[in-house]
Order: C-alpha cells, then structure tokens, then sequence
C-alpha cells in the first residue's frame, strides 16, 4: 500500500478550530473509515490476541469490524505488552515516536477514503482552550457543537461524529466487543479545566527528551509532555478532561483522541526544533523497547523505528509551531 | 458498512501468529493477580532508602484484579485507567466504580472463565 517513509505526498497539518476543510475532511474521513468493513471479524481478533498479545484477552459478541476499529485494536494491544520501563506506547520515552507512527498510519487511511493524497491531519490546541475563564466554559465552546466534534457530555449524537459507533471497549484488562453504541463523552467533569499555555511553555523548557530513570517519574520533555509529572497534565489531562470512551485503552474510539495526539506531536515538533532531533535511550542504554533503533509495534502497516519518524518532513509539517 | 478491497494486504499481521514485539517484554506483567507490590527507591544525601507499598483492593468481596502501581510523587495508578492518577486508592476506586456498564455475554469461545476474577457481565474491572 506504500505505507512506508517515502510514499511522496505531505501535507500540512492545521488547527481544526481555524481551517474549515481541514476539519470537515476529518470528520467526514473518520466516518468514512468507521463505516468501511475491514474484513476482520471480532472472532479474527480474539485468535490474534490469544497467539500473539495472551495479557489481552477478549470477550463480547462475534461482529464484523472497520477499518476505524482496527486502529482501537492496534492502541489497546499495544498498550497490553508491558517492558521494564511502561508498556509498548506509553509511560516511557517511547510515547512520542509511537504515536507519530500511529498518526501517520491513520493520515494515509484518510488519505486513501478521501481520495485526496495530500489530506493532513488537524490538531487541536487545548492550552489555547485551557486558557478559557471560567473552566465551566471550556467545554461550551464552538468545538462541542454539532458543526465541529459534536456533544461534550454524554451520547455524541450531534454532527457527523454522531454516526460513528463503537464496537470494542475495554474494561480494566479485558477487551470486549459490544453492540454498537454512539461515542460517549463526560467532559469536565474528572478534572475542571484543559492544560494551559504555562504548562505548554514548562514542557518546552525541558532540556532532555528523556532521562533515567525513563519510566513515570522522569524528569524530561518527554514525561512531562505524556503528563505523569504531577499529573494527570498535558497530554493525559486531555485524556482525563474528555472522559467517557477518552479513558481505557480504547481512547482512539473518539476521534479527539487523534487531535489531542496531533497536539502532542506538535508540541514534541516544536521542542525539537530548538533543541535538535535528539533522542534518548540511544541503542545502548536504557530500557529494551524505548531504544532509538528499536521496533515499534505495528499491527497494521509496516514498523517503524524511533529513528525513522524524527524528522517527520517527508510526510507532513505544521502550519505553526507557536 | 462497505467493504475495503484490501482487507488482507492492510490487516495481515491479525492473521498471523507471529506479531513482531519488541525486545525486553516482561510476560506475565499483566496476569490477574489480586494483590500489587510497587517499589520505589531513591537517594538522598548519600543514604539510599527503599519503599515498598502493597495494594489488596477488594469490591463488594471480590479482589480488584487490574494491576495497580504507586507513581515516584505518591499518586495511583492502574492500567484501565491508563492516563489517570489519583491522590488516593480510594478515589480510584470510586472512579472505577462509576465507570461500570452492563457487558455482553461472551459468544468468543473465551475458555478463561472469569478474566478478571468478577461475576459475569460485572463492570468492576474496569471503566468507560
């Protein structure tokens, strides 16, 4: 499918609260992927967790599944294999470039149902929400409204994300497949108020990707972007302010998981363009599975190596950095 | 739904049995246990100290069975709620609690009887 560095089209990534077609592709791509039958069945799934991923296991009805599933699938098998140091996407320095890989691996399927090759994901700017007073009106923005992301409490049945279903849920460590059910959402309610622009500028004054101890407690762009420092902030507070299907491994069943992650990897962009494209554990330190020249976990399309997506130029950039 | 035309070439690792995992997997990390131990360390004028917190979480009787750690700065965290830290296991708990939902009955052939150590179709293990 040419899925792999060099496949020759870039886009350019924009705010989806400013570039019209770039949300209304989005919104409608996400349905379109959504709404296309895989060719795997919640029974195909269950086979592949019991021989490859046995810490997932799988219950639920038998059904068939999108192609949008598969990307639930591929974050929360992901996230069950465990290393020393977090898992295989997250609570480690591997966070970013794993969900560089993911995110480019949606954008070609946007760009394939859309038929436009040079589609780019946006990004929502949450410090520029979190700087909304009082909190209680973050969530009362244009955004949650039926012409952009639809309800920010409860069923999302408004706007074109009101088509989308959900299909495979996690709970605690079992993933079930469930009659299909609108998106849910409890924004606001766990925590009061979205990341703020001082938390954005604190990451950005890390002056080390990563550090050991690596893990959770990490002193370090990287860990302070992922939000565990102090946390839940930044990256995961996005996470725990949407709530409802934002919270299991099964986050990606909202499409804001990919605008917060689109955020992030902005942000990540940015940090790298004033302090180098530099990476830590390199091949000879640190923990197994966050190394520079390590495997990433793919399910779907060709791996990837942390080294491979620092420099993210052949496949899109940002329209701003600020 | 309408069918892609290339469900094999796009999805062909879910057929096999060989997904490529990287190096350092730590097998059985996620097992169902129902008691979690979290070991922090650290040094602080030349004296290094240990501390060592075990978790038993028990829901109307039955052993909460999700893997639950203690992060370096003293909050919570377990991993079906991955993004989220508490000031307290008790607030946990009670998010955990409020993210139940009715669950299907399994038509899977899953042969694990219960995975997470709660009755058929309960929630406890797990959140929205």
């Amino acid at each position: 499918m040419g899925m792999g560095k060099g496949a020759g089209m870039t886009g350019r990534r924009s705010n989806i609260l400013t570039s019209s077609s770039a949300r209304n592709d989005y919104l409608r791509g996400c349905v379109l992927l959504d709404q296309e039958d895989s060719g795997v069945t919640a029974q195909d799934v269950f086979n592949f967790l019991r021989s490859n991923i046995p810490s997932l296991p799988m219950r639920g009805i038998q059904q068939d599944l999108s192609t949008y599933d598969l990307f639930v699938l591929w974050h929360v098998a992901t996230m069950s294999i465990q290393l020393s140091v977090g898992n295989a996407a997250h609570g480690g320095p591997i966070f970013l470039p794993w969900h560089r890989m993911y995110l480019i691996r949606l954008e070609q399927q946007l760009q394939r149902v859309l038929a436009d090759p040079n589609f780019a994901l946006p990004y929502w700017d949450w410090a520029a929400d979190g700087e909304i007073q009082p909190p209680n009106q973050q969530w009362q923005t244009i955004l949650w409204s039926s012409t952009h992301l639809g309800d920010a409490r409860n069923e999302v049945n408004s706007g074109q994300l009101g088509a989308m279903r959900v299909r495979l849920w996690q709970s605690g460590g079992v993933l079930w497949s469930i009659d299909p059910r609108p998106i849910e959402r409890d924004a606001g309610r766990d925590v009061p108020d979205l990341p703020n622009e001082d938390d954005v500028i604190q990451a950005h004054q890390e002056s080390q990707y990563d550090q050991p101890s690596w893990g959770m407690g990490s002193v370090s762009h990287r860990n302070r972007l992922e939000g565990w420092l102090n946390g839940p902030q930044l990256h995961n507070r996005v996470h725990v302010w949407v709530g409802g299907d934002m919270s299991p491994g099964t986050s990606p069943n909202d499409p804001v998981f990919f605008l917060n992650h689109c955020n992030v990897d902005r942000i990540w962009e940015a940090w790298m363009a004033n302090h180098g494209r530099v990476y830590r554990p390199s091949p000879t330190e640190g923990p197994a599975g966050h190394r520079l020249n390590d495997q990433m976990v793919a399910i779907l399309g060709e791996s990837m190596r942390p080294e491979d997506v620092l420099d993210p130029t052949e496949w899109y950039d940002y329209d701003s950095l600020k | 739904m309408t069918k892609r035309n290339d469900p094999s070439g796009f999805a062909a690792a879910i057929y096999r049995d060989d997904l490529a995992v990287p190096e350092g997997v730590v097998q059985g990390e996620h097992e169902h246990h129902d008691t979690f131990h979290s070991t922090r360390a650290s040094i602080y004028r030349d004296r290094k100290f240990v501390i060592h917190t075990t978790y038993k979480i028990e829901i109307d009787g039955k052993p909460l069975t999700m893997h639950t750690k203690v992060l370096d700065d003293g909050s919570v965290h377990c991993h079906g709620l991955p993004n989220y830290s508490f000031s307290s296991a008790l607030d946990m708990v009670k998010k955990i609690i409020d993210s139940e939902r009715p669950l299907p009955n399994d038509e899977l052939g899953s042969d694990c009887g219960d995975p997470d150590g709660h009755g058929e179709g309960s929630g406890h293990d797990g959140q929205a």
